[in-house]
């Protein structure tokens, strides 16, 4: 539930829901997102949601803070209010040339090859939130033994469709961009379409995510 | 059926197609986009006489160069721009805030912007560009928006519907706002700073 609510410049309110990043603090986030979603506020701008905050910009024309703050204020989360969740498969090649780090995973986790794949696909992910760019899921959480920092430098490119891990987080990097996570493969479906305007997000906040391995063969034969 | 339109010369540093920007997507990872200078790119559509949330073009530090193919068309140019307009037989440095009409094989050529880190380009027109999110503001890093999600790219046309043929001139004597103080609203992290680092940042 929401502990504290602040402003964040002029327009916008910043719900905080406490310092943890966890299921069940996260999922209370996006049921307040969802509820204020339905309540179609015509002065609101955006709704961003994260592991453990929900940002509210308004249009300072039409609402005050004080004002939007009591609507937020009054909203009642019955604690056993579900919402929809979907279980995606992802496939992902682990060969080269689209596990970049792999090495370096080994060194840093101080685990082999086989250890590391086992970990990172017997595990289910929860989506957290997504963002940074376009469509781009931040999933959880990676065993105690799989948690890696970021890359010293962070590469200028990262490879559209890249898995990447750090901490207990895996992401997917829906376009190329620049990145420092440790990169342990690649997928070949579109995590992100932009030509599908009501959903344009395979993942969304809330759902749970399962890594398939496919081999080099069948990555670049694959079939949308 | 007459077709106008802009072939691109030189494309310039960052040249896009912007409006008003995208809202209540944020959720999804796609930003708010829209144009960066939003009174310049406000003033580039009153001059031409268009609707506030038409297409412009805005560009960062050198712009582009454009030949234009087509019927008259009035185009303004806004900010702290550096810009020629050439003929057949003339070639004249553009003034900011001003409308000119532009007739068939005619140049734009912007030079540079000067004070202002983004210049506006309109015209009494509308570009046909392809519309996401009910926005047509490119987004290059995610390709969303106009021109499929790119910037301006050489040799490309830029296609023109709907030519609004009222060509009288407009002007603005327009004084760009100085801004001596800039008023600051504390972050949720301002504690995380220390007093001294307060102090010599006020």
């Amino acid at each position: 539930m929401i502990k504290n609510i602040l402003n964040l410049g002029d327009a916008a309110l910043y719900c905080d829901f406490g310092q943890d990043v966890n299921k069940e603090i996260n999922s209370s986030v996006i049921k307040y997102f969802n509820k204020i979603q339905q309540l179609k506020i015509e002065s609101i701008n955006n709704i961003t949601p994260s592991y453990n905050k929900l940002i509210i910009s308004f249009d300072l024309k039409k609402i005050k803070y004080t004002e939007l703050k009591d609507i937020i204020e009054k909203i009642q989360i019955d604690k056993d209010e579900s919402f929809q969740k979907k279980t995606i498969k992802i496939p992902i090649c682990c060969e080269k040339p689209y596990s970049l780090d792999f090495l370096r995973l080994e060194e840093k986790l101080k685990l082999s090859r086989e250890q590391i794949l086992k970990n990172f696909f017997d595990k289910k992910y929860f989506c957290y939130m997504t963002g940074f760019i376009a469509g781009m899921p931040f999933l959880g959480d990676l065993n105690e033994n799989m948690r890696a920092q970021r890359l010293e430098t962070p590469r200028i490119k990262v490879p559209k469709g890249s898995i990447g891990i750090t901490e207990q987080f895996a992401n997917i990097y829906t376009f190329e961009s620049p990145g420092g996570w440790n990169i342990i493969g690649n997928t070949p479906i579109k995590v992100f379409d932009n030509s599908k305007e009501n959903m344009p997000n395979l993942i969304n906040p809330g759902d749970t995510v399962i890594f398939e391995e496919i081999s080099k063969e069948k990555y670049l034969n694959y079939d949308q | 059926m007459t077709s106008n339109y802009f072939k691109v010369i030189r494309t310039g540093i960052n040249s896009t197609f912007q409006d008003k920007g995208r809202s209540n997507l944020y959720h999804l990872g796609i930003p708010f986009s829209g144009a960066m200078d939003n009174r310049n790119y406000l003033l580039a559509n009153k001059l031409v006489q268009n609707n506030l949330n038409n297409p412009v073009i805005e560009f960062a530090y050198q712009g582009p160069h454009l030949k234009y193919v087509g019927e008259g068309i009035n185009i303004a140019i806004t900010g702290d721009v550096s810009f020629k307009i050439k003929s057949k037989n003339s070639e004249i440095d553009g003034n900011c805030y001003e409308t000119y009409k532009i007739n068939n094989g005619d140049e734009i050529d912007i030079l540079s912007t000067n004070q202002s880190v983004y210049g506006y380009l309109s015209l009494s027109g509308k570009f046909d560009v392809n519309y996401q999110w009910g926005s047509c503001s490119t987004n290059t890093k995610s390709n969303i928006g106009a021109n499929n999600g790119k910037k301006l790219q050489d040799e490309q046309t830029i296609k023109i519907e709907k030519i609004d043929k009222d060509f009288r001139k407009k002007k603005l004597n327009h004084f760009n706002s100085k801004i001596e103080k800039i008023r600051v609203i504390k972050g949720t992290n301002f504690d995380y700073f220390s007093q001294t680092a307060i102090n010599n940042f006020f």
